[in-house]
């Protein structure tokens, strides 16, 4: 391939002679290829030569690749698929993002030409044009710095630019490229930025010119895949990502104070890493007992640590260590270094303990940083995907077209999502695309919810999860009005009303349980909206007026089989705003579920799904925090009534609203840690995951919690 | 324009259980998915269908694990299905030295390479925009944009691509083809044999106007299977 002959070589490097037009140089090329056939590939084995270039190309190599590429697309009729299979898969294997502009334009030309000329090589440039989605793997970094996001939006202008130029060519290539774009998605293994980039591409088809036909099929796709990566995290994966991400938010911008310990109020902080992660603060006056504590917990988590894979799972024993000792480095010198004493010696941790090393410990914020940035995890795939979609709902939205966006969403939701009981996180889409358009697209999707739980068609488990997500996205979205919620209510009220009277029997969770779900979601929502309701005086009345004592009081009995959470919550408020009384008192002694709730509930606990509650992924939640309604708000707005029964960690929510907002950290964030898997608005009661001992100790002796979280000695002060 | 006619057809549609509660949707559902696909048994591209009758009272369930049900329709069906050396009109997108890419009825690309384009015309570039200009008829061009007549070489039913070429001599620009008819229909008088003229003429008229009108084309039909079936009963 390297051998030229003269009279080739020639004729190519005075291709800027006038001598040699476009003309004579097609003519050249079509008899090179033509020639094929009879045998003589000498002139057609140099062209490709000329195409497999790739490495440092000087500006005559440039040239010469650029006049082949152009002659090329002239004689696109005489390439034969079979004849010149190896110059084909030559140009397939060119990647765009290897080459300057020049070359980029005459491949993409000589793409398009391809494409129109013949029916099959219509697929082959799609392909070849879909494989230009993401650079190459040496690539990948450079796309961090400025040249190469220039050079990003050079290739994919250019590669979309080819698709619309394609599709005036040939106007069924778009309906062939939705398959093959689905196809090519990359998986939910492969790694983060390359699956982002993919993404981001499938975003812009839809946007773009030949949306219309390809738009259809995009979104559904992407949202499978959120749907992929959403249930691939364990609960206990992310916590462990959450516990990290929460000390970020607060210790990044940490201002580490100088000088003794006087001044600063003291805080320690300690993450226990375990199966059932949860977060525990000490306060200064334990820390004696917190020392001994830690060393215990040190070691367990040793042998926890032996058994699990912690954070990327390199020597994980160490990590953990050096996490415990440094945070107690934070608060106190001479704690930390006795600790880091007795640590040494009953851990056996190999970790060398010098003064230096003391003085030279990163602070805990900084080390769970870097932990936190290595590696990419699911969550933080999915995190990163959620985020770009909602980017580009926000763009869709300034653009005009998310009602019809959202319509092609709904569906998928109704396909994929509603009944993905999985899902923790991929539904804050729909509630993101709704919250950017109130008025039509947060009254359609509430709409939507309500017809298919009223709708006798639908399979039971579909009518329960539909008003489960209509009682949590009614709760949480603070950009639904009042009234909208009051009519949805009505009309559940209507159809619970109904169901009471033309079925006269006893309690059965089972056989009723499309009933049941529907007075807990009533239930569950007034709690959160029964001030709101109250305030506005129509709607108070219009819903003194709904006949919601038949309904609970009917021989079924909802509020013995409901969540007794919820009943008992909801029964209080109701007292409090003479909604409605019960003679009965429920205690449940402080159940969060019983048995009968659990029944009616099923398999797939239906009786406990809240799929809107406070999402636990860092940057997305950063989206959705302005229309989220934060339980804890709504308990403190209507803080004296009644009598607060709940735990303790509600105490301490109480406590830090006293606190100096700064110091805080979100207090569902704290409350749906501390709780383990917060699915309910009362906190404490939730340990979904069976209760470990250790943890249990813990809580018993130190159930007070939080001060403030963020440590304010740093090692240089020491 | 060749290459369209209107069949009448009895199909089956076969539908699952799950959509006995609407029939109706379902039916338009399987019907939408034949749309612009080639079909082997219909020997055509189905470009519009017209239910004409369906028996919602006799459709038989196949046995089987899932037991599909079959009801039967009779449908109209517009069809697409160029032969070789069809005419056909379609407008031109792309003009290049080495092609004509033509788009026929919104939705089927067509190539026609520069072999197939007849010595006559040749390839220019005039105030920056390429044309394909008659060396013996000044007036007669063909830009972007413009309505050509050509004739089918091979058609390529699984991404409904077209071969054209512009060979004969009463292809090209339909605009100067309508203008000099008479020399047309002349000269194709002699070349082609069982061609009426006044078909031709009519033809050209309604392709000037850019619509295709399936009624006239009508007149052609080719009701093969009711004539058949005419022929049973």
């Amino acid at each position: 391939m390297g051998r030229v002959s003269g009279a080739e070589k020639q004729e190519f490097s005075e291709m800027e002679n006038a001598e040699f037009s476009d003309l004579q140089l097609i003519c050249h090329v079509r008899d090179a290829l033509s020639a094929v056939t009879l045998g003589d590939r000498e002139n057609y084995d140099e062209l490709v030569g000329y195409l497999h270039r790739k490495e440092s190309l000087n500006p005559d190599d440039i040239a010469l690749l650029e006049t082949t590429l152009k002659a090329l697309s002239g004689t696109v009729s005489c390439i034969d698929s079979v004849h010149h299979e190896s110059l084909l898969s030559a140009v397939y294997r060119m990647s765009l993002w290897n080459y300057g502009t020049s070359i980029m334009d005459a491949l993409i030309e000589l793409i398009v030409s391809l494409a129109a000329s013949n029916g099959k090589y219509i697929d082959w440039s799609l392909e070849l044009l879909v494989n230009n989605f993401t650079p190459p793997y040496h690539l990948m970094d450079s796309l961090k710095q400025e040249s190469g996001i220039e050079k990003k939006n050079k290739v994919l202008s250019r590669v979309h630019a080819a698709f619309e130029a394609i599709a005036v060519l040939v106007p069924l290539a778009p309906l062939r490229l939705s398959p093959i774009v689905v196809q090519r998605m990359p998986l939910i293994y492969s790694k983060g930025p390359e699956i982002l980039m993919y993404v981001e591409n499938m975003l812009k088809l839809e946007s773009g010119a030949i949306g219309e036909i390809v738009g259809v099929t995009m979104l559904p796709a992407i949202v499978d895949r959120l749907i992929e990566l959403d249930v691939e995290i364990g609960w206990d994966g992310l916590l462990q990502e959450d516990a990290k991400g929460i000390f970020e938010m607060e210790l990044e911008d940490a201002e580490f104070a100088d000088g003794d310990g006087d001044d600063n109020m003291v805080g320690v902080s300690m993450v226990i890493l375990s199966e059932h992660p949860c977060m525990l603060t000490c306060q200064a006056d334990c820390i004696q007992a917190w020392l001994d504590q830690a060393v215990g917990v040190v070691k367990w988590l040793c042998e926890v640590a032996k058994l699990h894979m912690v954070n990327s799972g390199k020597r994980p024993r160490k990590q953990l260590g050096h996490r415990v000792i440094s945070s107690a480095i934070n608060y106190n010198s001479q704690e930390g270094k006795s600790l880091c004493s007795k640590l040494v010696v009953d851990s056996q941790l190999t970790v060398n303990f010098s003064a230096n090393f003391c003085v030279n410990c990163k602070p805990a914020a900084e080390y769970l940083n870097r932990k936190t940035l290595e590696g990419n995890t699911i969550a933080e795939k999915l995190d990163s995907l959620i985020e770009l979609t909602f980017l580009h709902l926000e763009s869709c939205q300034s653009s005009g077209r998310l009602s019809e966006v959202f319509d092609v969403l709904l569906r998928s939701f109704q396909r994929t999502i509603l009944n993905a009981y999985k899902s923790k996180f991929t539904q804050f889409v729909v509630f993101y695309a709704c919250a950017l358009d109130p008025e039509d697209c947060g009254v359609k999707f509430a709409m939507v919810l309500t017809d298919m739980f009223r709708s006798n068609f639908n399979p039971p488990n579909t009518r329960m999860s539909a008003v489960a997500y209509l009682a949590s996205y009614l709760s949480r979205a603070k950009f639904v009005s009042a009234a909208l919620v009051a009519s949805i209510l009505q009309r559940l009220v209507d159809w619970c009303l109904n169901y009471c009277q033309s079925h006269d029997s006893v309690m059965n969770p089972r056989a009723h349980q499309v009933f049941y779900s529907g007075c807990q979601a009533l239930m569950y929502m007034l709690c959160f909206r029964m001030r709101s309701l109250m305030d506005a005086p129509r709607l108070k009345m219009q819903l003194l007026n709904m006949p919601m004592e038949p309904i609970l009081q009917h021989k079924l009995n909802p509020l013995k089989v409901c969540l007794p959470t919820v009943v008992v919550e909801f029964l209080r408020q109701a007292k409090a705003a003479k909604l409605f009384m019960t003679s009965e008192s429920f205690a449940f002694d402080d159940m969060l579920e019983s048995d009968l709730s659990r029944a009616f509930g099923g398999i797939d606990r239906l009786d406990a799904f809240f799929p809107f509650d406070p999402c636990l992924l860092k940057k997305s939640e950063s989206y959705i925090r302005p229309h989220f309604a934060r339980w804890s708000k709504i308990k403190c707005d209507g803080a004296n009534d009644g009598d607060l029964s709940e735990s303790g960690s509600d105490a301490s929510d109480d406590e830090f609203v006293d606190m100096n907002e700064n110091d805080m950290i979100e207090d569902d964030m704290t409350v749906s840690v501390q709780a383990g898997l917060d699915f309910d608005p009362d906190l404490n009661r939730m340990s979904i995951t069976p209760k470990n001992k250790f943890l249990l100790h813990f809580q018993q002796q130190n159930a007070r919690m939080p001060a403030r979280i963020r440590p304010s000695t740093s090692p240089e002060s020491l | 324009m060749e290459g369209l006619k209107l069949s009448n057809a009895n199909l089956t549609a076969y539908l699952h259980p799950s959509k006995s509660r609407d029939v109706s949707e379902a039916i338009l559902r399987e019907l939408s998915s034949l749309l612009f696909t080639f079909s082997e048994a219909l020997d055509g591209v189905v470009l519009a269908y017209d239910i004409n009758s369906l028996d919602n009272k006799k459709a038989k369930i196949l046995s089987g694990v899932i037991p599909y049900f079959g009801v039967p329709l009779s449908l109209d069906l517009l069809l697409f299905s160029p032969k070789p050396d069809m005419l056909l009109e379609g407008k031109v997108v792309k003009l290049s030295q080495e092609s004509i890419h033509v788009v026929v009825l919104g939705f089927s690309s067509a190539i026609i390479t520069e072999k197939d384009i007849r010595e006559e015309f040749v390839y220019k570039t005039k105030h920056e925009q390429d044309v394909y200009a008659s060396k013996s008829h000044k007036r007669h061009t063909i830009k972007v944009g413009n309505m050509i007549r050509f004739s089918v070489k091979s058609f390529d039913e699984e991404i409904l691509h077209i071969y054209g070429s512009l060979m004969a001599d009463h292809t090209g620009s339909i605009h100067w083809l309508e203008k000099h008819s008479e020399l047309i229909s002349h000269t194709s008088r002699n070349a082609k044999k069982g061609e009426s003229e006044g078909e031709l003429t009519t033809l050209k008229q309604d392709a000037i106007d850019g619509k295709i009108s399936s009624l006239d084309s009508a007149r052609k039909v080719k009701k093969s299977k009711k004539q058949k079936m005419q022929e049973e009963s």
